[in-house]
This record gives structure tokens, C-alpha cells and sequence, in this order.
């Protein structure tokens, strides 16, 4: 079975693939949420790390009747809190190299 | 997952789920949902069970949040309690005015609430949606632990998994079993995430499989720790190794190599063997670090801690310089 990293998806097939109207998209665009390069929605690319981002944002919004704004926020910042507990779980099994028990 | 369908089932007081009286107010019912699911929201959330409980959480929303619904909810309230089991009462005729409903999609709602509001209260409209009427499978995310190792070479993995199954109607069957070999890329890292199209949940109506996606997580491993595409690795040295260096067998992630361990080495201190970290993308290798750590030993008999004892006479030296220059 081969495994594939770097699919990309255009935005009419990344919206369907997300369950998502193109506004929504976007919004999620325009919020800084992804980032598909490109000047035009014509020329977006999407990977698998953006579709992971994209439901999760559309769950976000539907389930906790957040704004987009919002979503953007508690996105990076959630980011952000797993990325730190990711380093301290990390540095902590390196500090627990030098303990005793 | 799935319930027999019986006639008998648990009895849902979305009232307590919710933690509100059943006199609150419309205010009062969306301001106890946000909170709660902002709580339990799966991807915010990392309490176990959180999942469950936004499900529940969602459900006594979807029905209390919505005044026809809460109505037709509050009279089967009437007739049957928590605690006893719950029969859809003789007679019931739902007010079929939820068949429009087409507001969460991806939900799913219990046998409870199908039995009061009916399938087209729940079912939605699922993302992918073909044109013809057939539906695409949903895509399937799972987690895949892998040894450090496995990311070095083109290693295959055996996975076991299952995906979801929906009729026509959009009504949910046993899941499937699927067993599938995975080629591992090397150079993968923690968290990525690897898709294998048309993997996932089969399609309805001759629309596309879903595809599945598997999450890498590291395991973290007994020896090594990583730091980017480097490998650390802590080596324990007797203090006399330390003072007069010595050579060590290193253990690598393919097979060992040898180590010389200078004279005067310090605890903390860093050592590199170039090229025997772990591999990138882009082909290039990370390095390995062997991080010292003096260590003593946990007895000494008499004539060691005579040895001791003469050379703390001899060396003259004072670890704690460091304090003695602070008032």
C-alpha cells in the first residue's frame, strides 16, 4: 500500500472533502487559518494538514457557536497548548534521565 | 457503537445532562450547552470520556434548544423516567415536521432520540454529497504509534481499524473490519499525518470511499529522545571514566559504534556522532548526541573509601565556587 504525502487539493474539491461552503472557506482563508498560497481562490492549494485544520475549524464554529475570529484564536492557541505539553512531556522524560527515583 | 434495536432503552433526561431545570428558560439552556461544550468539545478537550459526553451534550442541545422539539421531548418526559427503561409510548405519532431538518451534519444523535424524532431528525445533510443522490464515505482518522526505528527505513505496518457503514437511508450498520499493510515514509515526524485514498468508510450509491488518515505518533523510546531530526542519548560514566576518559560501545538506531570519552568530561556535556540520527525528507540525516552523566557508585567498601578519602585530600577542589562569591 502506498502512502502519500503530498496530495494537494484544489478549493471546489477541498470544500467538498471538508464538508464545507466555499464562504467558509474563505473566511477560514481570510482569518489566517490556512494558507493555500496563491493571489487568487483560483490558484489555492490545499494539503492533508489543511483539511485536518479546515473540519476542525467548521466543528469549532458549528459545535460552540464561535465567530471566526474566535475560531482563529483558540485554533493557534490550542496549537500552541499541545506543541508546549509535546515539549514538556518531552523535557520531562530528559529531566528524568538525571533523577533518582 | 451500535444498540440492538429494541423496544426498550435508556430514558435521556436531557434536562440533567444539561445540569438545568426543566422551567429554564431558552437563555438559560444555550448558556449551559456553551458551557459544557466547551468543556467537553473533543478538540478542545483532553478529559477522558470528553467525547462521549459532548455527544450527550449536543443531543440535549439539538432538542431542548429548539421549541418544537422540547415540546414533543417534554411530553415523552411526561410518560417515562430515568431509571426505568424507556418505551416509545403506544400511539406515538412524531409531528414528522423535522424532515426538513438539515442543520449539524455528521452527528450522532442516540436510538433515543431517533425513536422520539425519527432518523430525519438526526441524519442531515453529510459533507460530500454527490450529485446523483450517492454519498461519499466518510474519511476515518485514526492514531498510529511507530517505533523511532520504523521511521529510518521503508518499513511496513500491519493495521487493524474500522470504518463506519450507512445504508441508503443513511442508517448506521455494524462497522467494518479492515486490515491493511502500510508502507511507513521515512522521515516521518510526530503528528503528521499520512492519507491512503479511498481507505476510509465505504461510499453510498457508487459515490467515492473515504479516505483514511493516519496520525504518527513517536513512541517515545527507552534510549534515544528526540530533539528535531537529532537523537539524544544519555551515557552513564563512572567518575574515573570521566576524569580519564575512556572508550564506550554506543548503542545507535542501526547497531553501535564506538565512543571515546575524552579525559576531564562533564556532566551535561555533549558529545556528537555525525549521521546517526534519524533521517528527513529531504534525504539528509540528523546527528546523534551522547549527553554524559557521571554517575557513582551505589556501595564502596573500605579500601575504595580510603581511595576516596586521599584523593579529597589531593584534588583540592571546590564545586561550589560559584556560591562563596555571592554576599
Amino acid at each position: 500500500m502506498i502512502t502519500s504525502l503530498s496530495v494537494q487539493w484544489r478549493m471546489d474539491e477541498f470544500c467538498e472533502l471538508a464538508g464545507l461552503p466555499a464562504e467558509c472557506l474563505i473566511e477560514i482563508v481570510e482569518q489566517g487559518i490556512l494558507d493555500p498560497g496563491g493571489q487568487a481562490p483560483e490558484e489555492w492549494l490545499f494539503d492533508a494538514a489543511a483539511l485536518a485544520i479546515a473540519k476542525r475549524a467548521a466543528r469549532l464554529q458549528r459545535d460552540l457557536e464561535i465567530d471566526w475570529p474566535g475560531i482563529a484564536l483558540a485554533l493557534s492557541l490550542l496549537d500552541e497548548l499541545e506543541q508546549l505539553r509535546a515539549e514538556n512531556a518531552m523535557l520531562k522524560r530528559r529531566l528524568g534521565r538525571f533523577l533518582q527515583e | 457503537m451500535l444498540e440492538p434495536q429494541g423496544s426498550s432503552m435508556d430514558f435521556k433526561d436531557y434536562y440533567a445532562i444539561l445540569g438545568v431545570p426543566d422551567s429554564a428558560d431558552d437563555k438559560a439552556i444555550k448558556t449551559a450547552y456553551r458551557k459544557l461544550a466547551r468543556k467537553y468539545h473533543p478538540d478542545v478537550s483532553r478529559e477522558a470520556g470528553a467525547e462521549e459526553k459532548f455527544k450527550e451534550v449536543a443531543e440535549a442541545y439539538e432538542v431542548l434548544g429548539n421549541a418544537e422539539k422540547r415540546a414533543e421531548y417534554d411530553e415523552v418526559r411526561r410518560y417515562g423516567r430515568a431509571g426505568a427503561g424507556f418505551e416509545v409510548p403506544p400511539g406515538w405519532q412524531r409531528s414528522g415536521s423535522f424532515g426538513d431538518y438539515a442543520g449539524h451534519p455528521g452527528r450522532d444523535f442516540s436510538d433515543f432520540f431517533e425513536a422520539i424524532f425519527g432518523s430525519a431528525g438526526r441524519a442531515g445533510e453529510a459533507p460530500g454529497r454527490g450529485r446523483e443522490g450517492g454519498r461519499r464515505g466518510q474519511d476515518v482518522e485514526m492514531e498510529l504509534p511507530i517505533f523511532l526505528e520504523d521511521t529510518l527505513a521503508d518499513e511496513s505496518k500491519k493495521i487493524l481499524y474500522q470504518v463506519p457503514q450507512y445504508d441508503s437511508a443513511g442508517r448506521r450498520l455494524a462497522d467494518i473490519d479492515k486490515t491493511l499493510n502500510v508502507k511507513i515514509p521515512p522521515g516521518v515526524g510526530d503528528r503528521e499525518r499520512i492519507r491512503l485514498k479511498g481507505q476510509g468508510a465505504p461510499g453510498i450509491g457508487g459515490a467515492p470511499n473515504g479516505d483514511l488518515y493516519l496520525v504518527i505518533r513517536l513512541v517515545p523510546h527507552p534510549l534515544f529522545d528526540v530533539e528535531g531530526h537529532n537523537l539524544i542519548i544519555t551515557v552513564p560514566l563512572a567518575p574515573w571514566e570521566a576524569a580519564l576518559g575512556t572508550k564506550v560501545t554506543l548503542p545507535t538506531l542501526k547497531g553501535k559504534v564506538n565512543l571515546t570519552i575524552p579525559a576531564n568530561s562533564q556532566t551535561g556535556q555533549r558529545l556528537r556522532i555525525k549521521g546517526r540520527g534519524l533521517v528527513s525528507k529531504l534525504g539528509t540525516t540528523g546527528d546523534l548526541y551522547a549527553l554524559l552523566k557521571v554517575v557513582m557508585p551505589s556501595r564502596n567498601d573500605e579500601a575504595t573509601q580510603q581511595l576516596w578519602k586521599q584523593l579529597a585530600e589531593q584534588a583540592g577542589f571546590d564545586p561550589r565556587t560559584e556560591w562563596s562569591k555571592r554576599p
